[in-house]
């Protein structure tokens, strides 16, 4: 752009289109934008889907004890929250480490309550784990013993949820378990092995798999859930 | 682009309608690429915009619109093929190639591209467009935000506010 030229056209965008724009950006380039103007910092309230890639929230590569690459939600009261997310319907969280407790997952649901679709996409994908061993140690998240509130209030949007990277370990199970009681209304729940992944589509598998995909894996998960 | 002759109205691959931009220019281009628009499919689907009618499109001037065409007549065999499953590796990396050539444009063309887009429903070029714009964000501070879409420099209290932000939400600026 020129220099004498420095209106900000993209300003007298409209909203729509704006948001069209902040769609694709992730949760932190988006939060950056929104101290640009006024007008700028009440769009993401506005937004309809939301990407929370959950490595980004590391510190220096490592997660710390206390967890606090989740911590930016753990003060927030959720009625604060819920003026920020209530129009909120598609919520996609990725990277989310192995093995962590998922009841902090449920403090969307309490902070969105139009939420249609919950996707969670836990970190471990076979392009990763190859290039990111020596990160991956670090972030398997061990520590279990950060105390978020269980929440208890019905849900009444949400419709399906969806997990990638699914694995028949107890804590998994009773965390959809947890989410059926709450979301009175969920119609499905889509379990798989593997994302579809655009990295590693043409070296590994092209199609998620679908968990259970035996009978006995279908029988053992039906009788943990109930 | 090929140009066939203007079709009867029953050959829908010759089909050609005419579209007028805001400025009084006409163009001419095949029923498909402008079907591209779903606001203009009806319109088309009904017989309008053949013979001497013309569809007039007053919120576009003939800039954007020849600019808007050539993206649609480019997509419109692939879209055609209902998202062309059958295409090859080769038509879609030239898809590709010509979609980043496209929006490698000046800003206000860009805004103008993506205004008409929305206006005429063309799904594909609104993303397309979003994307690029999106790009131009990706992974800068808010002042490199600022100065990469031509705000005006900060004020002191917008200088202030943007500490103040970086510091609350330390999350965002890693």
């Amino acid at each position: 752009m020129q220099k004498d030229n420095q209106d900000d056209n993209i300003s007298k965008l409209p909203n729509d289109i704006l948001l069209a724009i902040l769609d694709q950006l992730d949760v932190r380039d988006a939060a950056r934008t929104s101290v640009l103007s006024k007008r700028w910092s009440q769009l993401p309230a506005m937004l309809s889907r939301l990407v929370i890639d959950v490595k980004n929230f590391r510190s220096n590569g490592a997660f710390k004890p206390s967890m606090d690459a989740l911590i930016w939600v753990q003060p927030e009261d959720p009625k604060r929250l819920a003026s920020m997310f209530h129009k909120l319907r598609v919520v996609n969280l990725i990277g989310v480490p192995e093995g962590c407790d998922l009841t902090w997952t449920m403090f969307i649901l309490d902070a969105a309550p139009s939420l249609k679709e919950l996707y969670i996409t836990f970190w471990n994908h076979v392009c990763e784990m190859e290039l990111d061993k020596e990160r991956r140690r670090f972030n398997s998240c061990r520590e279990k013993n950060v105390k978020w509130e269980a929440y208890n209030v019905e849900h009444h949007s949400l419709s399906t949820l969806t997990i990638f990277n699914f694995q028949p370990e107890d804590y998994f199970v009773r965390h959809i378990r947890r989410v059926m009681e709450v979301a009175v209304n969920l119609d499905d729940i889509y379990l798989y092995k593997r994302p579809a992944c655009g990295w590693c589509r043409d070296k590994y598998t092209p199609r998620p798999s679908r968990y259970p995909s035996t009978k006995k894996q279908r029988c053992s998960l039906r009788n943990k859930m109930a | 682009m090929a140009a066939p002759e203007s079709g009867d109205g029953n050959n829908g691959a010759a089909r050609m309608v005419t579209l007028i931009s805001s400025d009084n220019t006409r163009f001419e281009v095949e029923a498909a690429a402008a079907s591209l628009s779903q606001t203009l499919q009806l319109t088309i689907l009904d017989g309008g915009g053949g013979g001497g009618d013309g569809i007039p499109l007053p919120n576009v001037d003939s800039a954007t619109l020849s600019k808007v065409l050539e993206y649609c007549i480019k997509h419109a065999p692939a879209a055609a093929n209902g998202g062309a499953p059958n295409a090859t590796a080769v038509d879609r990396a030239e898809l590709e190639r010509f979609d980043n050539e496209f929006v490698n444009i000046d800003q206000s063309v860009l805004y103008s591209l993506i205004m008409a887009a929305h206006n005429l429903e063309i799904e594909g070029l609104q993303s397309l467009v979003a994307k690029k714009v999106a790009d131009m964000i990706k992974g800068k501070s808010p002042m490199e935000i600022r100065r990469t879409l031509g705000f005006p420099d900060p004020t002191p209290e917008e200088q202030a506010e943007m500490n103040a932000h970086m510091l609350e939400y330390g999350w965002a600026y890693e």
